[in-house]
């Protein structure tokens, strides 16, 4: 199985099965991100879609420098962004802000997870995305998100201390 | 900020493998010796697995998506002629791109496809600048 490099190397060489194959390994990924961000599975979808066209555009332009999975956060974390700027503009706000009640106590673990993640800052719920689901260290998340590493960790220190009291 | 919170905020990248060989052994090293710090460790672990069920369980992106970002990348394929067999072969295709109908042929070398010639490839290496 081609690596994500040979992939991206083969994109930028126009190749349409590399791109398919790109598409299948990194679109469901890129969505989840990008709905982690939103809150919405349009928007999401919206973000999931432009970030793989500009990956197809911009595959020449991959240094090498990081991961290619990091590149690939970075370019949908600035479509997700632009799409919220946007949004505001047209006042088709989407949800990034959306805070549920507390749940009532007995319910489903998972559910109270789910609503656990609703309630951190945007920020915190991107940081513990970013670490728990796609398993990037604190420098790569510090590269995708601009911020300082030292910022990362703070955050994800203090998201991690409010998703477990919530739970409590 | 106290020896705890610099562990504690290492611990999830501790769980990921996600730290230098130094930092390992030095939450290793603090966690044989805090209750605090190992307890914390047990609650990250769960709050992990909770994170990626949740994550998981959300509904992915629809079927259509594929079909909607390989149409504008790739164009909508109008024909295929393949020759040959997976050892070698050749395939000729055409599609339908942007108001254009770029062709291009492939030489098929046990099962890896070498690009001989795309008329797309220009116009496309201008769009992408």
């Amino acid at each position: 199985m081609a690596s994500d490099r040979e992939l991206i190397a083969d994109v930028a060489n126009g190749s349409d099965d590399a791109f398919r194959q790109l598409y299948d390994r990194f679109s469901d990924r890129v969505y989840r991100y990008a709905y982690t961000i939103l809150r919405g599975e349009h928007l999401a979808e919206e973000v999931a879609q432009e970030t793989m066209i500009a990956v197809w555009k911009g595959a020449s332009k991959f240094a090498g420098r990081s991961k290619v999975s990091t590149w690939i956060f970075g370019i949908a974390r600035n479509q997700a962004y632009s799409l919220v700027r946007k949004e505001i503009r047209t006042e088709r706000t989407p949800n990034v802000s959306l805070v549920e009640p507390d749940p009532a106590p007995g319910i489903h673990r998972q559910e109270r997870v789910a609503r656990a993640l609703e309630r951190l800052s945007d920020d915190h719920r991107e940081v513990v995305f970013l670490t728990f689901y796609e398993g990037l260290s604190y420098g790569e998340i510090a590269s995708v998100l601009g911020i300082p590493p030292g910022t990362v960790k703070s955050r994800m220190f203090h998201a991690k201390k409010r998703l477990a009291e919530a739970l409590t | 900020m106290s020896r705890c919170t610099e562990i504690q905020e290492l611990i999830p990248w501790y769980i990921e493998g996600g730290l230098s060989r130094e930092e390992e052994r030095a939450v290793a090293e603090h966690l044989s010796g805090c209750d605090r710090c190992r307890d914390d460790l047990v609650t990250t672990m769960q709050l992990r697995l909770d994170v990626r069920a949740v994550v998981e369980e959300a509904p992915g992106p629809s079927g259509r998506l594929r079909d909607r970002v390989v149409h504008r990348v790739l164009g909508r394929r109008l024909a295929q002629l393949d020759v040959g067999s997976f050892y070698l072969g050749f395939s000729l295709g055409a599609s339908l791109r942007n108001r254009n109908i770029p062709i291009r042929g492939d030489l098929n070398v046990m099962g890896r496809r070498i690009r001989l010639f795309n008329t797309a490839r220009k116009e496309e290496t201008n769009e992408r600048r």
